[in-house]
């Protein structure tokens, strides 16, 4: 595995984010991995908020449009994480933080599905703004994964 | 109400997220620049990632062996001065650094010195000189 790790991260690609000396490797693709971020969790947000009771006159129906712009956020960060593991591969493939943040990734597009499903499946309209206790539970339970996932995120530079 | 109050949680989480970062990057607030300590070790480990390349060496030390971590510059500018292949782990090198302010075993590369007596030097500021710190 060790093994795998480090051939993943002295190949060409990983050389290269890592040490190639022009703002367009390492610099661009972990500015990119930030906006993708802000692209998936932030349209989540306005959705979980929105269901949780805040701008409650904004009709339901009209934040289709979130899941769209997430799916983009995700390719972006999912492209930009790739590279960006490839870049430090002995370090993250072993670093326990790494694989929660990846945990906690799974599980809020699990939440995501479930919550797309529910609000807008099978139908153009949504069903009416009545918010059920078991939507709202599933929008607090996906900003506290998000959240969870940006803090992991942030942690593995700072714990192995 | 119940909104504002969940507000105030969301943004007091996201200082608390963001904390951390407020400790990386002040090398002068990690490590002593006007000092320098010296050790001799086997490198067990040079990690060329991003923000800082670091080397792992195994020192030996009373009869025991003690892990130090040194850390450098940015892979890009050991790149550019063509510094990414030359460390191989099992090395023996002398180093001087930086010590860290915390007493840890850890410290800011200043030299290494290879056992065919080549020097590099990886930290260009003058202790002595209070404007380079």
């Amino acid at each position: 595995m060790q093994d795998f790790l480090q051939r993943l991260q002295d190949s060409n690609v990983g050389y290269w984010v890592s040490t190639a000396p022009t703002l367009w490797a390492y610099p661009t693709i972990l500015t990119l991995h930030t906006i993708g971020l802000a692209m998936v969790v932030g349209p989540n947000a306005v959705l979980d908020l929105r269901l949780l009771g805040a701008g409650s006159r904004v009709p339901i129906a009209e934040l289709r449009p979130v899941f769209r712009i997430m799916a983009v956020g995700f390719l972006i960060n999912a492209s930009t994480g790739i590279a960006l593991f490839i870049s430090e591969a002995t370090e993250k493939g072993v670093a326990w933080i790494f694989y929660v943040k990846l945990t906690i990734i799974a599980a809020a597009l699990i939440v995501a599905a479930r919550l797309r499903r529910q609000l807008f499946a099978g139908q153009d309209a949504t069903r009416g703004d009545a918010v059920s206790v078991g939507v709202k539970l599933l929008a607090t339970v996906s900003l506290a994964l998000w959240l969870g996932a940006i803090t992991a995120g942030r942690l593995m530079a700072y714990v192995k | 109400m119940r909104f504002r109050a969940f507000a105030l949680f969301l943004i007091v989480g996201l200082f608390i997220a963001i904390t951390p970062a407020i400790a990386h990057h002040a090398l002068q607030a990690e490590f002593d620049t006007a000092k320098r300590g010296e050790f001799t070790g086997v490198l067990t480990k040079f990690a060329l990632i991003n923000p800082h390349v670091r080397w792992y060496f195994d020192v030996a030390k009373n009869g025991g062996i003690e892990k130090w971590e040194l850390i450098g510059a940015g892979p890009q500018a050991l790149r550019e001065n063509g510094m990414t292949r030359m460390f191989k782990a099992g090395e023996t090198l002398k180093a001087t650094y930086a010590p860290a302010r915390d007493g840890s075993n850890t410290g800011r590369v200043v030299t290494f010195t290879f056992s065919d007596g080549r020097v590099i030097t990886l930290y260009h500021e003058d202790p002595n000189n209070p404007n380079d710190r």
